[in-house]
Parts: structure tokens; C-alpha cells; sequence
């Protein structure tokens, strides 16, 4: 698998298509399972990680799906590829950072990828564009039906899947969907919404998972419950918030443009303005002044520019990307100097902002 | 009662099994911590959650500290300590002091959603994994004949149709 290649494209989960893609970038759903006959990851030996890692790609690559798994050994990439790969989200950063023998299995559309040796011996993932966490589940279901077939699953009557960790224990499964909520931010009704989403069990976190910062106003909702409920209860409980979710930060959004449609537009204006003509700029100030751009977009304050443009400035400014984009190594400062260069030529044929 | 290690007053009393053999083990404070049997404060990079729900469950029952998996050799101080389970058997070896932290995490203990098409439930271990698990234990006393034994028939096991 080439990823020099990849880095030129896009997974389609940026695509900016799939139902209410306005405001939920995307949707992703995994699950964590382990082979009975082995120890977890954290105890197992180099030699039985090797062999998990045999048993676990020979079954990805052999099941037949519309487009075929393509096995990377994560374990021999740079650094830099491993962080491109996080940044992609098509593996996490504890598999980038991890130690050992581990690898990962991706298809060309980006949109399932799977995972050997992580703190489970297998993960598998399904990440869509919009608004689509059941089709990310049955996509996963499939393909864990078809390794079942081969492997033994470690699996108990009483716990169901069994996972290293007990926090994943019973379906394994974690539903994410991330959402863009600009507006909501804005007029500081965020925290509200997230008081009442811990109260029914579901987690908030940053763009990249755990731990990380809501940077670029963008957050995942994702369950916290993995065990005691059904797959399909769990979706449930995903499925009952999120559209009311989406509902308040339209509402939020109309609302500024009927009461102050010109602060508004001041503010997306400026924050354009900077990303065309800047000759520096961190990533943390990209991501939010893309955002004000990308909600700017969706209110037509700016006009002929694409959701799907932003959506892939927003992943082509991470630091791997860039670096990949360049094709060497950058310091700090040196990515900024690259990313305002990057961003103004993205920009530079690109409509003003609308009057 | 003294110490294994250095003679001292024992304090800390667990119990090891070892291929299958009951060990009793004593030792003083200072003599645990070198062998890492008492649980640390606090240490990064762990499931935080689980960490934090495991040490304030504190009605364990008490020979939950001196057992370790025959499987693994994962011991609950060790679970304690660093959060995840070393294999699936811990699941059954420490079920009566995972039920409490479950509860906390799931509220519920229960499994009742997906289920493998084939039996494959740990309750009934099939040969291959018992001769794993065999495997393991012969390694881990550095009985390599026994282990060699061990590993053709998995070998074998698993080659046949």
C-alpha cells in the first residue's frame, strides 16, 4: 500500500456527503475482539503477537468484500506515516505510538479498516461521511461474521466479547459521530448539551479521540456502555440525541443570522481573509478559523466555495499531511510557514466572500 | 511469620499457583514492593476509569489479592495496578471482583447483544486452548521439552481438517 499515495486523495468520510453532512462530518463505529486461544496484547510475547498478527491478516485479506483489505505493517512505518495514518483516523494513536508487532488492514475508499495488535487483538472499524452510524454497524457485522468463521473468538456467555480492557467488555462496540457545532460554541449553549448527554452515558471528546481538545468546534459523541445493552439499544441511544443535537445548532444558527447576520458575516469574512493571505499559521488557528469558514459556507455567506474543499483543508493542514505534501521533514515553524503557503494557494482562485 | 526474601517480619501473605501447585508466599512490605505485589498510588498511561473503580471497590472479597491466573499468571493486585486483564480466563478466574466494577463502569453485568454463530464461549474451552495454556505454563517454568510437546500437538491439532 502507498501511502505517498493517499496523501493526494481523500478517505470518503471527508467526502462532505451522506445525510445532515452540513453538521455531522462523520460517523464511525468499532469494535474490539480478541482470540481465545492467546493471551491480551499487554501480556502476549513477540513470537504470539507475530502469530496473532499471521492468523488475523490472512483472514482479513482473504474475506470477499466490494473492495479488498490491503495489509499495512504498521510496525515498520516512519513515524511520520504511522501519525499521517492517526490523522486519517484510520488508526489510533495508541496503535501508532505502541511497541511491537502490529499491523492494519485498510481498503482504498478508506472507509473500513482494521487493526491487529492494538490493546485488542482486533479492531475493526467502519467510518462513513453525514450522518450513518447503522450502515458503519452493519458493515462491521459483516465483516466480523465473515472472521468468526475462521478464528475462535474469546467469548463468554456471561460477558460476552471478552477485551482487555473491561470498559469495552460484552459487544466491544463504540459508536462515534462527529459533529460541527459552531454556533452552539458560540452562544455558549455547548455545555448544556453536554451535561445532558453525560447523564444518559454517552462521551463527548475532541476531533482525535481521547483526551484531545474540541479543537475547530468539532466534537464526538460516542457511547460510553458496552456492556448489559444490545448493539441496537446502544445505537439507540446515539440515534435519540444526535438529530435533536443537530436540530438546536440549526436553530442556533439562524438565530445569529437573524440577529446579527452582520457580526456574522464580519466574522467569517476575517477569518477568510487570514487563511488567503497569511504567511504563518499554527494548526490550532487554522482549524478555527476553518470552521468559522465551513459554517460561513453553510450559510451562504460565502459562496463557491465547497463543503468538501474545506473538509479537505482541514486534514491537509494536520502536521503529517503537510509534511507528506511537502515531501520532507518540517519543524514547527517551518509547518506554519508550509501550511499558510499551502492554504493560500488552496484559497487563491477561490470566490470572495459574499456581499 | 518472616519474610521469603530477607528474614524481616511478613506483612503481606498471597498465595501463587504455579503449574497448578499452591504457593504460599510472605513477605515484608519492603520485599513485596521489589517483587511489585503491592499496587501503586497512581501510574499514567492507564484506563484512569477503571484504575479509580477497581481500588474504591473495597468489599473484595479477601482472597481476591492472593489469586493469580493459571492461565496468564495476571495477578487481581496486577489487574488493579494497571488496569487490563492479561487473557480471557481472568474474566472467570476474578469474576466475583469484576462483577462490582462493572456494574460501576455498564451499569449492568449482563451480556445481551451479539452473539458468535459458533460455540465459542470460555466457559467451555475447547483442546487447542487448554494446550496453549499448558504451552505457556511449560515456557514460563522453562520445561522446553514439555513445551516443544505442547506446541507439535497444537500443531498438529490445528492442521487437521
Amino acid at each position: 500500500m502507498n501511502l505517498d499515495e493517499f496523501a493526494t486523495r481523500n478517505g470518503e468520510w471527508l467526502g462532505g456527503s451522506g445525510p445532515d453532512s452540513d453538521i455531522v462530518i462523520s460517523s464511525r463505529l468499532r469494535v474490539a475482539r480478541n482470540l481465545a486461544d492467546f493471551q491480551f496484547c499487554t501480556r502476549a510475547t513477540e513470537s504470539e503477537r507475530r502469530e496473532i498478527e499471521a492468523i488475523l491478516k490472512r483472514c482479513a485479506t482473504s474475506i470477499k468484500l466490494a473492495e479488498p483489505l490491503e495489509y499495512v505493517d504498521v510496525a515498520s512505518l516512519s513515524q511520520l506515516d504511522r501519525l499521517f495514518l492517526v490523522e486519517r483516523q484510520l488508526i489510533s494513536r495508541e496503535h501508532a505510538n505502541g511497541t511491537g508487532c502490529r499491523g492494519a488492514a485498510i481498503t482504498a475508499r478508506e472507509d473500513i479498516s482494521l487493526m491487529f495488535n492494538e490493546e485488542d487483538h482486533l479492531r475493526i472499524q467502519c467510518i462513513r461521511s453525514g450522518y450513518s452510524i447503522r450502515q458503519c454497524w452493519e458493515v462491521v457485522d459483516r465483516i466480523d461474521d465473515m472472521i468468526e468463521e475462521q478464528v475462535r473468538y474469546a467469548f463468554s456467555e456471561e460477558f460476552g466479547y471478552l477485551t482487555a480492557c473491561p470498559t469495552n467488555v460484552g459487544t466491544g462496540i463504540r459508536a462515534s459521530v462527529m459533529l460541527h457545532l459552531p454556533a452552539l460554541a458560540m452562544t455558549k449553549q455547548i455545555d448544556r448539551v453536554f451535561r445532558a448527554l453525560q447523564k444518559i452515558q454517552l462521551a463527548v471528546r475532541g476531533l482525535y479521540g481521547e483526551g484531545s481538545q474540541a479543537s475547530g468546534d468539532f466534537y464526538q459523541i460516542s457511547n460510553n456502555i458496552t456492556l448489559g445493552k444490545t448493539e441496537s439499544e446502544i445505537l439507540g441511544n446515539i440515534e435519540q440525541v444526535v438529530p435533536q443535537i443537530v436540530q438546536y445548532e440549526r436553530s442556533a444558527r439562524t438565530k445569529l443570522v437573524e440577529e446579527s447576520r452582520e457580526t456574522l458575516h464580519d466574522r467569517v469574512s476575517r477569518a477568510y481573509g487570514i487563511l488567503r493571505t497569511a504567511q504563518t499559521i499554527s494548526s490550532e488557528e487554522t482549524m478555527h478559523l476553518l470552521s468559522s469558514v465551513r459554517m460561513g459556507v453553510n450559510l451562504d455567506l460565502i459562496e463557491g466555495l465547497g463543503i468538501e474543499t474545506i473538509n479537505d483543508l482541514f486534514i491537509h493542514t494536520q502536521p503529517a499531511h503537510l509534511q507528506k505534501l511537502e515531501g520532507q521533514l518540517l519543524e514547527s515553524e517551518e509547518r506554519n510557514v508550509a501550511r499558510a503557503r499551502y492554504l493560500r494557494s488552496r484559497l487563491a482562485n477561490a470566490p470572495e466572500s459574499n456581499n | 511469620m518472616t519474610c521469603d526474601d530477607c528474614g524481616q517480619p511478613a506483612t503481606v501473605h498471597t498465595l501463587e499457583v504455579v503449574g497448578g501447585t499452591k504457593q504460599e508466599i510472605h513477605l515484608c512490605r519492603a520485599c513485596a514492593d521489589k517483587r511489585n505485589l503491592i499496587p501503586a498510588g497512581k501510574s499514567p498511561n492507564l484506563p484512569a476509569v477503571v484504575q479509580k473503580i477497581a481500588t474504591s471497590v473495597s468489599v473484595l472479597p479477601m482472597d481476591m489479592a492472593k489469586i493469580r491466573c493459571p492461565d496468564c499468571g495476571l495477578s487481581y493486585m496486577e489487574f488493579r495496578k494497571h488496569g487490563r486483564l492479561g487473557c480471557p480466563n481472568d474474566y472467570l478466574v476474578f469474576r466475583q471482583a469484576l462483577l462490582p466494577i462493572l456494574d460501576r463502569i455498564h451499569r449492568g453485568t449482563h451480556h445481551t447483544g451479539k452473539q458468535p454463530a459458533k460455540d465459542c464461549r470460555i466457559e467451555k474451552p475447547d483442546e487447542i486452548y487448554r494446550l496453549r495454556c499448558q504451552l505457556r505454563q511449560a515456557v514460563l517454568q522453562e520445561d522446553f521439552e514439555q513445551a516443544a510437546k505442547f506446541r507439535d500437538l497444537i500443531r498438529e491439532r490445528e492442521t487437521r481438517p
